[in-house]
């Protein structure tokens, strides 16, 4: 058909709807005119001539229809007409309307929410040039894991490999640093990074210049900031590009500031990943030993060459790294070299978290899909006579299929919209709704880019489908036979079992919902009620970390490394090993602040420790003196304690005694174990004081302990059996011997403060004491305990709240689809049903039979749903304590919570059921 | 209702339409039943094939409608070919006969 006058009838037919009917109903009668002259000419009688013609004809209605379907761009005429039509009909039911809207805008919604932060954390590449060369390059350890790299070994790789265009290294341990100078002290996030760093990322400073290879030496102190800490501390002023700046006691000389948004995830000491750098330093091996072949002291990434694939850079590296500790007598505990891309690196511990929250979110979806594909059925059904009437005056088949699909793509469009709406107004909406969103790298970069609206578009359009097509189909069928029918039908046995069929299938995946809600509840009520060993109420923690500098640390100068030695070839940084020791002032400084803040008003007793329950642990390997080694070192979580350690935390001295004032350096060192340390390693409680503990602190030093007392055991991470622990005081495990060597241990104290009341003052006062004694460094993390085990882990606390969430929507459109099916399932039958009341059933015959319908959708349901729950519930293993995924009392509990709610969602439709009047049922045929 | 007059293929209605006009004006009615006599009788065209095809080919362009009086003074709407329907009548015709020589020497072949 040429263009033009193809255009020029959709034209017509968009503007001239109105004249063309008219056009050709003229026509039509005009048609039907001449038929029934050409009767008449025939011999009929005038009115047999008509009959006759308009008999020959076969219904103007449905001819005009014909008509009208062959019109160009009459779709886009349907279509609107269909909307509106779709949308008067909808308003005619507001609770079905309320209902579908609400579950698609909360199914619809969630989904697009965690698809944008699956966007940003697995789909996105990184903002960094060329992202797909850029590779981290790990350790492999035998016993499986994975780590980062001894200095010796990186020099080493930087040396020889071959797969790299360039390699960069940053320290992993050590990522606070404290920023001083006149107006103010903070604590800061540093990254040590070598001069190649911005070089393998292909990333410049905005101001300034970046790291040059003259900078990678020791002592040469330079450093870029980040434009987030040059805005806020230095009012973006140019001027602070060559000044200097005071980091740890030590100036360092401004040379570059980073454009915004320039961050790089890296695992930062103990804490999650993250990305919030404010100052990058030169200089990586600042505080190890370059020679260093044992300590991972390293993070180390790379630029691949052009063509060269991670795998086969993996490959190159294990064989030139396996060769190395060969030579090099690096200790054999390596196994191999992974290079992996950074992308990955980052999405690895994300990419379950994502899947289990995604899989749910298209689980809630699917769940209120097929809920409203029930109800529209039961819907449907109960329109028969105006489909009916509809396909009467001319609709075709497909037409009533399309006007029913537009119902639900009216529906679905306004469940789209209203949840993109709500992803979009609510920015905080998806860490409440994601598990793990708060330690997830670059979940932070989530938002509505057009790639989420596009799955968005995508999700509702299933949905649509999904609920949309079932009803559509059956209804257009029904509407047709029930013109022919003449009668009211009685609800057609085709019909219930395809709703009935979609409520089971509803009600099992809703089962398998509910159950992995109770599986996290279950486990939050263990945590809860698991025995803590001390008490959680009224204990403030906080933590303080000081600068590795004066006041508090002293350098020893440069000594020969320790291990022996590589070949000839050796690097710049082969000689120089720093070494510290802690000054008095710092060996001092634990137990003056205990003292101190021991005098706070409110404050019962106060301590500082280096681990504390529920924040820090650190472990440390002993052998017991005079019993044979065990094959494997025996390892215990060692905490340096001050005197009032136990009083603090409520903990029992059980035999023995407590650590002491006169355990101080000079005096012989002792220790106090917990009661499961004493019973496994020591022959009993009242064995063990008197034994003799030899700690191996640094490569090639042994000190021994005696041990002076037994504690009663505290829990130090919830999850975890209560395993070996140890206490030293504090003043002796600072003394040199622990220093020696390489500087492993950082300034780094817990504070536990037992006070009178949660006060916000008593809080003030005691940072405020804490000033007084040291201004070293403000304290972080300052929290009462209840708060900390409140917070829980992140990842199984956000996955209940996820699951809670979905689990009562769930439940929710399980009630609704139970009730509307049942609902319509009395209102067809109460011709039945009256007959039956007046052949002399009860209303508690009648009751019964209808719960005894739902009660067999909802056997069926369970049955289908523990099935499927028995196998997806493994998923959620690693995130449960206390409970497996597939005991059978968790089922008992789902499909119990699921029962009741049937029960109620049965309990009106039942009532009505019970209440119908045979006499009035009867004559209402 | 003769079973020949069941399968009328579309293209086959169309050039059988445009044929008719090829004589001049008809309205409706004339075009149903000059296509009964000309086929004799094989096809008789019903209103609800016959309308949607007029409608469909005058949006297409090859026939144009107006308002006139039939022979008994009804008022009644003819349609005409255009131009581009004649054109469109000499290429269908063409393809017609190609397609019945190829259909007659396919059904012959043993």
């Amino acid at each position: 058909m040429p263009l033009r006058s193809r255009l020029l009838s959709f034209w017509r037919t968009l503007t001239g709807g109105a004249r063309l009917d008219a056009d050709l109903d003229d026509e039509l009668r005009a048609h039907v005119d001449l038929l029934a002259d050409e009767k008449e000419r025939a011999g009929l009688s005038p009115s047999e001539a008509r009959r006759a013609a308009l008999l020959e004809v076969g219904g103007v209605e449905q001819v005009k229809e014909q008509v009208r379907d062959v019109r160009v761009g009459i779709w886009l005429d349907t279509v609107w007409q269909d909307v509106r039509y779709a949308a008067r009909t909808l308003r005619k039911s507001p609770g079905f309307t309320a209902i579908a809207v609400g579950s698609l805008t909360l199914g619809i919604g969630l989904n697009a929410a965690i698809f944008s932060a699956v966007q940003a954390v697995l789909l996105q590449s990184l903002p960094y040039h060329a992202p797909d060369r850029i590779v981290a390059v790990n350790l492999i350890y035998k016993d499986g894991g994975e780590g980062g790299v001894p200095p010796a070994a990186y020099l080493e790789w930087q040396r020889s490999s071959r797969v790299f265009e360039a390699m960069a290294a940053y320290e992993l341990f050590d990522s606070k640093a404290v920023l001083r100078d006149r107006q103010a002290t903070e604590s800061i996030d540093v990254l040590r990074v070598s001069a190649s760093f911005l070089q393998v990322l292909g990333r410049q400073p905005a101001l300034g210049r970046a790291f040059a290879a003259s900078d990678d030496v020791p002592g040469s102190n330079v450093a870029i900031l980040s434009d987030q800490l040059w805005r806020r501390r230095w009012q973006a002023d140019p001027g602070v590009v060559n000044r200097a700046i005071t980091i740890d006691n030590v100036p360092y000389r401004v040379i570059g500031i980073m454009p915004p948004g320039f961050g790089f995830y890296h695992q930062g000491g103990y804490a999650s990943i993250s990305n919030t750098t404010e100052v990058w330093l030169s200089d990586p091996f600042a505080h190890y030993s370059p020679s260093n072949r044992i300590l991972d002291s390293l993070g180390a990434i790379g630029r691949l060459r052009l063509g060269v694939t991670a795998a086969q850079a993996s490959a190159e590296m294990t064989a030139l790294t396996l060769a190395m500790r060969q030579q090099q007598g690096l200790p054999d505990i390596v196994s191999g070299v992974a290079v992996v891309l950074l992308q990955e690196q980052l999405a690895q511990q994300s990419r379950k978290m994502l899947f289990i929250s995604s899989a749910l979110a298209a689980l809630v979806l699917l769940i209120a899909a097929l809920n409203l594909a029930a109800l529209s059925l039961a819907r449907t059904d109960s329109r028969q006579s105006e489909l009916g009437l509809r396909a009467a005056v001319g609709a075709s088949r497909t037409r009533l299929i399309r006007q029913l699909l537009t119902e639900s793509a009216v529906l679905a469009f306004a469940g789209g919209a209203l949840g993109v709406m709500l992803v979009a107004w609510s920015g905080s909406l998806l860490k409440a709704l994601l598990p793990g969103a708060g330690t997830m790298p670059r979940v932070g970069e989530a938002g509505l880019t057009w790639h989420v609206l596009l799955f968005t578009a995508g999700a509702t359009l299933t949905a649509a489908l999904i609920f949309g097509m079932m009803p559509a189909w059956w209804g257009s069928k029904e509407g047709r036979q029930a013109l022919g029918n003449g009668q009211r039908t009685t609800d057609g046995r085709g019909a219930a079992r395809l709703r009935h069929t979609l409520i089971v299938l509803q009600l099992s995946l809703s089962l398998m919902v509910v159950a992995a809600a109770v599986l996290l509840v279950a486990t939050a009520w263990r945590e809860q009620h698991v025995p803590l060993g001390f008490a959680p109420e009224h204990l403030l923690t906080m933590n303080v970390q000081y600068p590795r500098a004066a006041p508090y640390v002293r350098a020893l100068g440069v000594r020969s490394s320790i291990g022996p030695t590589g070949g000839a070839d050796q690097s710049p940084w082969q000689d120089r090993t720093p070494h510290y020791a802690l000054t008095p002032y710092a060996v001092s400084l634990p137990t003056r602040i205990a003292d101190r803040l021991a005098l706070v008003p409110g404050v019962h007793a106060a301590a500082v420790a280096s681990s504390m329950p529920m924040l820090r642990s650190m472990g440390s390997a002993f052998r017991v003196e005079g019993r044979p080694l065990p094959p494997e070192e025996a390892v215990a979580t060692e905490c340096a304690v001050t005197p009032e350690y136990f009083k603090t935390l409520g903990l029992r001295v059980i035999r023995g005694r407590n650590l002491t004032e006169l355990d101080a350096p000079g005096a012989p060192r002792v220790l106090v174990v917990n009661s499961t340390l004493a019973r496994t390693f020591l022959g009993g409680e009242s064995n063990a004081v008197g034994r003799r503990i030899v700690l191996n602190p640094a490569a090639g030093t042994f000190v021994t302990y005696d041990v002076v007392g037994v504690v009663s055991d505290a829990r130090f991470w919830l999850r975890e059996e209560i395993g070996p622990q140890m206490y030293t005081s504090f003043s002796q495990a600072v003394e040199p011997a622990y220093t020696d060597g390489v500087m492993r241990w950082r300034l780094d104290y817990w504070i536990a403060v037992r006070t009178q009341d949660d006060a916000a003052t008593t809080v003030a006062a005691i940072v405020r004491a804490l000033s007084e004694t040291d201004r070293g460094a403000p304290p972080e993390h300052v929290e009462f305990m209840t708060s900390v085990l409140a917070r829980g882990s992140d990842n199984s606390r956000g996955l209940l709240v996820l699951l809670m969430g979905s689990a009562g929507t769930a439940l929710f459109l399980a009630a609704t689809g139970v009730f509307g099916v049942t609902a319509f399932g009395v209102s067809q039958r109460t011709r039945e049903i009256g007959i039956r009341v007046a052949l002399g059933a009860s209303p508690r015959h009648v009751m019964a039979q209808v719960f005894g319908g739902a009660f067999i959708l909802t056997l069926a349901g369970s049955l289908l749903g523990s099935m499927g729950a028995y196998w997806t519930n493994r998923v959620l293993t690693a995130e449960l304590y206390q409970v497996s995924p597939t005991d059978p009392r968790v089922f008992a509990a789902a499909v119990a919570v699921l029962g009741c709610v049937v029960f109620l969602a049965c309990w009106l439709p039942a009532r009505r059921a019970a209440a119908v009047d045979p006499v009035v049922a009867l004559r209402a045929e | 209702m003769s079973p020949q007059q069941t399968n009328l293929l579309q293209g086959t209605l169309d050039l059988l339409i445009l044929k008719s006009l090829n004589l001049g004006a008809m309205h409706g009615l004339g075009i149903s039943r000059r296509i009964e006599q000309t086929t004799k009788g094989t096809f008789q065209v019903k209103p609800g094939s016959l309308f949607p095809a007029l409608h469909r080919m005058e949006q297409a362009g090859y026939l144009k409608s107006s308002w006139g009086e039939s022979d008994a003074k009804r008022k009644a709407k003819f349609y005409e070919l255009t131009a581009a329907g004649r054109r469109q009548l000499e290429a269908e015709t063409e393809e017609w006969q190609r397609i019945s020589v190829a259909m007659a020497s396919a059904l012959k072949a043993t």
